[in-house]
């Protein structure tokens, strides 16, 4: 276990959690305003797929971003209909979403890549990694933080952001005020359809950007189901941190430690299953113990 | 009730005939081979009834879930342990016909209680919510089959990953060429129709289902339902899982989630929940996974548009449209 102690771990660790950052932020601010968002885990791969294609066709990154989010948002706004109007229970609708995209990216992969599983024809553009002037300079802290992808720095500003927003704005007043009680958010006058159309939406856009993260910085291409349970793994995450984005975010780089360790625990000869397991059976395990802990604080 | 669910299937239809027009080579023979596909050979009829088999079951799971208010949607991760629990059953056991076969199956039951019951237990005594946790454990169940299939099971020689066959004992009969697990699931939605409606079993979970708080007022204990709903489940959907490697293809064949479990939520929700119902709720849906994977292997639309399917049945029969307002607007 040297390897901890290298900057480059911790680099890498960093690297591998960005995804699941933006994927917890998604389901945070649902969740402040009441809401069970499993729908994340679709909307990531729904945005995957599209910011891989769009920046192909395009040759930009940027564009590719932008038709990630894009798709995500319709998503969205099929969550609110169905949620909204038609009172679907949002687990339902979740599954229903997730469902949908995992069939929809396989059927538009073999239409415009012509393959069912990795697309080799297309090649994502990939967004660029920023090289900052003064952190470059500062020893070890420079190797762990400098020569990120953009997304990584972007969701490092969010996490505190979206926490503000949430603990210190009026927005934010309004959104706990629909998770508490959504009777007494509208005794006081509260729009509560607005803000959770708000609030879902929000949170299509932060998935989208944890998913073309995967497709357009991770790697170059998109695979079927590459999100691969991440938008899961980061609703048992919010169970465990609640309202407390940051111990939220701290397990998330947890897992990116775990995936980056369970590569080299892969080289050490484990067995490649035995390897995946892992970050579920640690977040079985977080679940159990803060349900405990939680429970007996109630009581 | 039924025309709602015609119209589910209709739509459901409709949107993936749409998809597959603009996204699909040769759009017409795929649709050809979709809806006519499990009809045009008497083999393909067979493959048909078999896809139906493990949805008959994994929809008995979901439903009694749901009829006690709660999820459950480690289907699929209990599907694969049942399936990987039958297949240690069948290949360590000793060969004593009869006798093999039903502890074999009783692996499998074992194996998919156990992974029922974890979210089951987690729910009762400390409130963990059981999406979260049959979510999670899904995955564990895979990369668990997996890992067991790939360390001691696996057939070296059969050119693929899959487990070495089962011995002649630990294979189910079949029924007229047909995999007799059908039978099985037949009798279970009549088993659990009457245990949900006839006892008071099933009427204290359907009323914790009704209403929780009332449930509690009442003197019902519904902690021990909370688990001992996700043990029966899990148990359910475990047999789907031994009754289709058992009956169906003997020997364990999956390396990624099957899309059984989430099939089952649809099939349940497009059978109201009803037991009853299951069986021919099932075998739409079989209709439909059967239809897919003969266009995915006869041209070159993939057998995914099945989840497509899925997802339109369970948005719209989850949400509630007025049918008599949308022919209003109609008119």
């Amino acid at each position: 276990m040297v390897i901890i102690t290298r900057p480059d771990f911790f680099y890498l660790a960093l690297r591998s959690s960005t995804s699941l950052f933006f994927a917890v932020l998604a389901v945070y601010v649902c969740d402040v305003a009441g809401i069970v968002n499993i729908a994340v885990e679709g909307m990531m791969l729904m945005s995957a797929f599209w910011g891989m294609a769009v920046s192909t066709w395009t040759n930009s990154s940027f564009l590719g971003v932008v038709g990630g989010i894009l798709s995500s948002i319709i998503l969205s706004y099929l969550f609110i209909a169905l949620y909204l109007k038609l009172k679907a229970n949002p687990i339902m609708i979740g599954l229903s979403i997730n469902l949908f995209s995992a069939g929809f990216t396989v059927l538009l992969l073999n239409a415009f890549a012509g393959s069912k599983g990795t697309s080799i024809s297309m090649k994502s553009k990939v967004l660029p990694n920023l090289d900052i002037p003064v952190l470059k300079d500062i020893p070890v802290l420079g190797d762990v933080l400098n020569n990120h992808n953009v997304l990584t720095y972007i969701t490092l500003v969010l996490i505190p952001l979206m926490y503000f927003m949430v603990e210190k704005t009026k927005w934010g007043l309004r959104m706990r005020a629909v998770g508490e009680s959504e009777e007494m958010a509208r005794n006081l006058g509260v729009n509560v359809v607005s803000v959770k159309s708000f609030v879902i939406l929000l949170s299509g856009v932060l998935s989208a950007l944890g998913g073309v993260f995967l497709s357009m910085g991770y790697v170059s291409w998109f695979s079927k189901n590459m999100t691969g349970g991440r938008g899961f793994i980061a609703l048992a995450i919010q169970a465990f941190g609640g309202r407390s984005i940051y111990l939220s975010s701290l397990l998330a780089f947890i897992f990116g430690m775990t995936e980056i360790l369970s590569y080299n625990l892969q080289v050490f000869g484990f067995s490649v299953e035995a390897v995946k397991m892992i970050p579920f059976v640690l977040t079985m395990l977080l679940l159990v113990v803060f349900s405990k802990f939680k429970n007996q604080n109630s009581l | 009730m039924i025309l709602r669910k015609v119209v589910s299937v209709m739509l459901a239809f409709s949107l993936s005939f749409l998809m597959l027009f603009f996204l699909v080579e040769e759009p017409t023979v795929s649709l050809k081979w979709m809806i006519l596909g499990p009809f045009s050979r008497l083999s393909r009829f067979v493959e048909m009834i078999e896809q139906t088999i493990p949805l008959i079951f994994t929809g008995l799971a979901v439903t009694i879930v749901f009829q006690t208010g709660l999820f459950n949607i480690g289907a699929e991760g209990q599907f694969l342990v049942g399936a990987i629990g039958a297949t240690v059953g069948a290949l360590c056991f000793p060969q004593i016909p009869v006798v093999h076969a039903l502890l074999t199956i009783a692996l499998g039951v074992m194996f998919g209680a156990m992974w029922g019951g974890i979210p089951g237990i987690l729910k009762a005594r400390w409130n963990a919510s059981e999406v979260v946790s049959s979510l999670m454990m899904n995955y564990i169940g895979l990369y668990f089959s997996l890992f067991l299939l790939k360390k001691f099971f696996m057939d070296h020689q059969a050119g693929y990953v899959v487990s070495y066959e089962f011995p002649k004992t630990a294979i189910l009969p079949k029924v007229l060429g047909i995999n007799s697990g059908i039978v099985l699931g037949v009798t279970f939605s009549l088993l659990l129709w009457f245990l949900l409606w006839k006892t008071r079993y099933g009427y204290e979970m359907r009323v914790i289902g009704k209403n929780r708080a009332f449930a509690i007022y009442s003197g019902i204990r519904v902690k021990k339902y909370m688990f001992w709903v996700q043990v029966l489940s899990g148990a359910v959907a475990g047999i789907a899982g031994a009754v289709e490697v058992m009956g169906t293809y003997g020997r364990f064949l999956w390396q990624e989630m099957p899309g059984y479990g989430f099939g089952g939520i649809a099939v349940s929700i497009l059978a109201s929940n009803n037991p009853i119902w299951i069986p021919i709720s099932a075998s739409v849906m079989g209709f439909l996974k059967a239809g897919t994977m003969i266009m995915a292997r006869k041209t070159g639309a993939p057998s995914e548009t099945i989840f497509i399917l899925q997802s339109v049945v369970i948005a719209f029969l989850s949400s509630r449209i007025e049918l008599g307002r949308v022919r209003k607007w109609l008119s």
